[in-house]
């Protein structure tokens, strides 16, 4: 459990602070995700929680107990999967991970093999890395991260640079993790990994939470209330969601039309950034 | 202990797999032929040379410590261009102890061939036991060249620019057994204290002061780079 109250943070020599008095919570057993442009404070965010930029102002409370008070012990309940790969190239796959578990106490380290399996690196294990290419190390990232079994999990742009199976397989497993009642705090400029894996967003523009809610709330409130329905023969009406059981024309259309599809006319979650924020998502 | 060999088997490995690295691994052995066979060749040919032996003595001694701090400066940098270091910033261990006892194996091998290096010299019989004292406070040349230069850069293009200025400045206080008259204004640099050590060691003097002037010197000018390189190092 994350509980984040009034969190300001300004980086040394800067003007202005990057977060401006945040407020959020995260769950156990929560996907929480911060969506918003490059240079928003996102990462920030994380790096402050994860105890590598000091100097914070703010309440944060780690399992209800305050960040400031939780010692290296602290590292042992987290896991952080970084936004670029950062590993020894002239080291392989297993060598690296080697060399980073054995900071960890051993009762709480994952079968290091069956991990390389779990995202597809088995046949790369023994080779170095800087034969891999940049989504095998992004792969190898996200091992690195739950290979000593954390409870809280901090994953800066989890599918950046990985093809779109390797994409949805991360996704996959951090659903998994989730499953397991791990705590996950996701930050991605990306709609659809936030809209696909996220259990509520909040949209952070220049330091500033503007919104925290459900996708799929936000998309069903900034969405047009209606559905589009396509006949087979390439025909689209839409019809107002409100009383459509009784809607004459919408009965007559379905009565008359072979369906090729229905769908409610939500916003996507980009579309619901920009309204909000008055910003795109940009990189 | 266990972690510590971990690491320090994996320092071995970067530096190993490495070939720019790799080739000073060779330099303690090529430290011991000079001393060994070149130098007393050059006496015996130009006999004049004698004189200058305890110099060429201090020049050796530091040899192996600069040596494997200029190694460790590379992997420290290596580590900051590849992002590796923030890695170090979040797993469970504290931060100063990691940085003191990563370097304390290099520490450790430079003492052993300066030592060594003392040792087997053929000019002068002597003290063990004040060797050992010398070689152990020398090897402290390299925590401070490995941090200093690693504190100092940002990337390898500056770091080889800092490492040639640490290197001038460890190697400067030679200069204050050529000008006896000045020798002392050389005292603001740790290494003086280290080559006066060996000088009066050779004169058959107490190396007392000098060895714990250079001891308490060193220790503070390490104990604010790890403070800096702690803070520095495992962030952006």
């Amino acid at each position: 459990m994350i509980e984040v109250n009034n969190l300001s943070f300004t980086y040394p020599k800067a003007k202005a602070p990057t977060l401006k008095g945040l407020n959020f919570s995260i769950a156990k057993g929560e996907i929480f995700g911060f969506l918003g442009p490059s240079g928003a404070g996102k990462s920030t965010a994380q790096k402050v929680l994860y105890k590598i930029l000091p100097g914070y102002s703010g309440d944060i409370n780690i399992d209800g107990k305050p960040l400031a008070n939780w010692g290296k012990e602290y590292f042992e309940q987290i896991g952080v999967g970084f936004e670029l790969p950062n590993h020894y190239l002239k080291l392989t796959g297993k060598e690296n991970l080697e060399l980073f578990a054995s900071f960890y106490p051993k009762e709480n380290m994952r079968n290091l093999p069956e991990l390389f399996e779990l995202v597809g690196l088995e046949d790369a294990i023994n080779q170095k890395v800087s034969d891999y290419s940049k989504g095998m190390k992004m792969r190898l990232n996200f091992i690195r991260a739950i290979m000593h079994n954390p409870s809280i999990l901090f994953f800066d742009e989890p599918t950046s640079g990985l093809d779109p199976a390797n994409a949805f397989k991360i996704k996959e497993l951090i659903n998994e993790l989730k499953a397991q009642g791990k705590t996950i705090f996701i930050t991605t400029h990306n709609m659809d990994t936030a809209d696909q894996l996220c259990d509520r967003v909040s949209f952070i523009v220049d330091g500033e939470i503007r919104i925290t809610e459900e996708p799929a709330v936000l998309k069903h409130q900034h969405g047009e209330h209606k559905v589009v329905a396509e006949s087979k023969t390439g025909q689209v009406k839409e019809f107002e969601i409100e009383q459509l059981g009784s809607n004459s024309s919408f009965l007559e259309f379905i009565k008359n039309n072979e369906l090729e599809s229905i769908n409610s006319k939500d916003a996507t979650l980009e579309q619901v950034f920009m309204n909000v924020t008055g910003k795109a998502l940009k990189i | 202990m266990n972690q510590l060999l971990k690491v320090a088997i994996t320092d071995f490995k970067l530096v190993f797999r490495d070939p720019s690295l790799r080739i000073f691994l060779v330099l303690p052995a090529l430290i011991l032929v000079v001393i060994l066979i070149a130098l007393p060749a050059l006496v015996e040919a130009y006999p004049v040379v004698e004189e200058y032996v305890p110099i060429v003595l201090m020049g050796g001694m530091t040899q192996a410590p600069t040596m494997f701090g200029f190694i460790y400066c590379v992997v420290f940098i290596d580590e900051k261009d590849t992002q590796v270091a923030k890695m170090y910033g979040v797993v469970p261990v504290s931060k100063k102890g990691f940085v003191v006892y990563r370097l304390l194996f290099p520490f450790v091998f430079a003492s052993l061939v300066t030592w060594l290096m003392l040792v087997v010299q053929p000019f002068y019989e002597l003290p063990m036991a004040s060797i050992a004292l010398l070689s152990f406070i020398t090897g402290l040349v390299t925590p401070i060249m490995a941090l200093s230069v690693a504190v100092f850069s940002k990337n390898k293009m500056e770091g080889m620019t800092w490492y040639k200025i640490i290197n001038l400045l460890v190697t400067l206080p030679l200069a204050a057994f050529f000008i006896p008259k000045f020798g002392e204004a050389f005292g603001i640099i740790p290494t003086y204290w280290m080559f006066k050590g060996l000088n009066d060691l050779i004169a058959s003097s107490s190396i007392l002061v000098p060895a714990l002037v250079a001891f308490a010197f060193s220790i503070v000018i390490i104990a604010v780079l790890v403070r800096r390189h702690a803070i520095v190092h495992f962030r952006d």
